[in-house]
């Protein structure tokens, strides 16, 4: 096999590792999202908010709807995981973490390189990421 | 803490490049043994320790390619490089694989690499076959499994890498020159009698989808964990593939999804 | 034959698109999200969301135009929910499709780690900052952000109507920060067998635009495949696969930010959400198939039309003309 292409064609091994994460993370959160999904929409575990209350109010924005459901944003839905509508927040959750997860790799990588100027950079994105995370960003509305 | 130096062997027809690349590796450090064809090399190679060897493929009498092959029959750990360029062109290769990761002394082990790829198990697989061009195409289609398979061109090449290297799986081509298929697969399990072997009796096409089914049988053989896991693990990569393709070919590059999801399609 | 199956079910879509358009169907469709559609039970929306997320994802993947940038304008366009919703529901199917791609991808190493890093930080953390913004403007007043969308869709499809891509752009001499950071590499070319290596230029420039490129995903919860591509192509002069790649691959973390946002606001509605997401990939999953044996060429200009029409739609009922329905 040619040399140039095995250099060409190889991925660092926290790119791998990135891969393996990624892969198995998204597919179980899809998973996951079909199962809740099942679950709420046959009623086996009722929703906080009732399935036709949502139709008429999904025309409305955000907070008119938080208000007028009196349901909980931010990380508030936590309590309401055996409500069947808040358990599908399980598969969002899983997919929108997952690249924190992911960087904590790239992270530990590019220490071990002693590259610090993507190790900062990394470690900056998970703040980032974080604080996008933690609702304290415009969270609750005023 | 100074860790060992590591040998480098630079073999190369050409005297002027020999000693050019031979003072730019001193410089990083490598202690360097030289060798202006490929006897000389192996000979090195089967005295000494080395590490690394970087080759030009343009030689007269052995050329580079099998150099290299005889070399990683004497020792599979080598890192090697076969150089493919001319001139400036040359010379640029060989230093970028010098200073590149490649040879990255953390990961000099090749064993390291592959533990990082998840893939269907880590075995390795010899393809024999007269045609190079065969050849090519199963061996692309094996890496893309995440292997990198072993290739000899004929049923002796293959017996001297079975004496060197544990290989769980050898797909062989009935119709050679030399050693027909059958004959070279008897050899191979005198050497190991645990080996799968597949014999490939078709031509062209026909060839290629036996090959095919060959590694997908042996693999369902080879996952002891029960073949759900096998099979899991191969929805997940296929899920992986279609989804990479899709990304390519949204945002607008759509022959590079199509090479990603069926590679093996004839180009228009 | 299977290919004579491929072939009709690309007739079949091909016409029944250009019967959604033109037929009353779309009328009612749009008469029914003017009205709220609330007399309807509670499972037809989100049925219809289904089909019509597979059949984006199918179009998405064979147009070349991203199913991200796709769902906001046409979803809000077409069905009756809020803006809010539709983009919180929008920036998760463009997460999904993203994160999904990115495997691939990373293993192939076609996307480019050092790459993406430096440039997903500077638009992830800009993205907040829009989806914050579009977020009060909404609150304020929706029609803004209806507005700005349309425009902003009517400058994507001009954009993609008129960009040309670079397959291997010439860089002759890459600039400091480029190299401050180390952005280049070595990909191998399957098609030319060879193995190819780029460095790029303007970067500055470019990682300025990418304040922009974060600023508008988050603000309008569109995956910005569409800008990120020619940004790092034409601007900076990085390989066109490898920008296709890397833009996949930096979309997951531009949009995780914004998505973020969007969600701890209570954007994300599992019925619109859920049928969005498993219909896009679906879509994308049958899509690819059908690639290799349809024409796509047609296909790409009426996505592009259905985008540009959608776009002029969302800037005619944000400025209250009503001359589009």
């Amino acid at each position: 096999m040619d040399e140039r292409e095995k250099l060409a064609r190889r991925a660092s091994k926290e790119q791998i590792i990135y891969a393996n994460i990624l892969v198995v993370g998204v597919w179980s959160s899809i998973a996951i999202m079909g199962i809740t999904y099942f679950l709420y929409l046959s009623n086996i575990m009722p929703p906080y908010v009732d399935l036709h209350t949502i139709t008429t109010l999904w025309g409305k924005g955000v907070k008119e709807y938080l208000e007028l459901t009196h349901s909980p944003h931010g990380w508030g839905w936590v309590y309401f995981l055996n409500k069947g509508d808040f358990l599908n927040y399980i598969g969002f959750v899983l997919l929108a973490v997952m690249t924190i997860i992911c960087y904590l790799v790239l992270v530990k990588g590019y220490l071990a390189k002693k590259d610090w100027l993507y190790t900062g950079i990394a470690v900056l994105e998970i703040v980032v990421l974080s604080l996008a995370a933690s609702g304290l960003f415009g969270s609750g509305g005023h | 803490m100074k860790k060992d130096k590591l040998t480098l062997l630079l073999v190369d027809d050409n005297e002027k490049f020999l000693n050019s690349m031979a003072e730019r590796a001193r410089m990083r450090d490598y202690t360097v043994l030289t060798a202006t064809n490929g006897e000389q090399a192996l000979e090195i190679a089967s005295k000494q320790t080395v590490h690394i060897a970087v080759v030009d493929q343009q030689m007269p009498g052995m050329e580079g390619l099998v150099v290299i092959t005889r070399l990683k029959a004497i020792s599979p750990d080598m890192k090697t490089l076969l150089l493919t360029g001319h001139g400036d062109e040359k010379l640029k290769e060989a230093t970028e694989a010098l200073n590149s990761s490649y040879f990255d002394k953390e990961n000099i082990s090749g064993f390291w690499d592959f533990l990082a790829n998840l893939s269907l198990g880590n075995i390795n697989i010899l393809l024999v076959d007269d045609n190079p061009k065969f050849l090519r195409t199963l061996s692309d289609r094996i890496k893309l499994k995440g292997h990198d398979p072993l290739t000899a061109l004929n049923g002796k090449q293959a017996l001297e890498i079975m004496k060197s290297t544990r290989v769980q799986l050898a797909i062989v081509d009935q119709r050679m020159p030399d050693m027909d298929g059958l004959e070279v697969i008897t050899q191979l399990k005198k050497i190991d009698p645990s080996i799968k072997t597949m014999l490939l009796t078709g031509h062209g096409d026909e060839k290629l989808k036996e090959a095919t089914e060959a590694l997908n049988s042996a693999y369902f053989e080879k996952e002891d964990m029960g073949s759900f896991w096998g099979f899991f693990r191969k929805i997940l990569k296929s899920l992986e593939t279609s989804m990479a393709a899709a990304g390519m070919a949204e945002d607008g590059d759509q022959e590079d999804a199509i090479k990603i999801e069926d590679p093996l399609k004839k180009d228009k | 034959m299977l290919n004579k199956f491929f072939n009709t079910m690309n007739r079949l879509i091909f016409s029944s698109m250009v019967l959604v358009l033109t037929s009353p169907l779309g009328a009612f469709a749009a008469d029914q999200a003017a009205t709220g559609g609330g007399d309807k039970p509670w499972w037809f929306w989100p049925s219809i969301l289904f089909v019509f997320c597979f059949v984006l994802g199918v179009l998405a993947v064979m147009a070349g135009v991203g199913g991200a940038v796709l769902y906001v304008p046409l979803v809000s366009g077409f069905f009756p929910f809020h803006i809010d919703f539709v983009r919180g529901v929008g920036l998760m199917v463009a997460l999904a499709g993203a994160l999904a791609a990115g495997p691939g991808l990373l293993r192939r190493n076609l996307a480019n780690l050092r790459l993406a890093l430096p440039v997903a930080l500077i638009a992830s953390a800009f993205s907040v900052v829009g989806a914050v913004i579009g977020l009060r403007l909404s609150a304020l007043d929706p029609n803004i952000i209806q507005a700005c969308l349309g425009a902003t869709i009517v400058g994507i499809a001009a954009l993609l109507i008129f960009s040309k891509n670079s397959e291997k752009p010439v860089v002759t001499k890459q600039d400091a920060i480029g190299m401050a950071l180390g952005l280049n590499g070595l990909y191998w070319d399957e098609g030319a067998r060879e193995s190819v290596e780029w460095k790029t230029h303007r970067t500055l420039l470019g990682l300025f635009m990418f304040i922009l490129i974060g600023l508008l995903a988050g603000m309008f919860g569109l995956g910005a495949g569409w800008a990120n591509v020619p940004v790092l192509n034409l601007m900076m002069g990085v390989p066109l696969k490898v920008s296709v790649a890397t833009s996949k691959f930096l979309l997951s973390i531009t949009d995780t930010s914004a998505a973020w946002i969007y969600m701890n606001q209570g954007c994300v509605i599992p019925l619109i959400g859920i049928p969005s997401i498993v219909g896009l990939m679906l879509g994308s999953l049958l899509g690819v198939k059908l690639l290799a044996v349809a024409k796509p060429k047609m296909i790409r200009y009426l996505v592009i039309l259905m985008l540009l029409f959608s776009g002029l739609k969302a800037l005619d009922k944000g400025l209250g003309l009503g001359l589009l329905g």
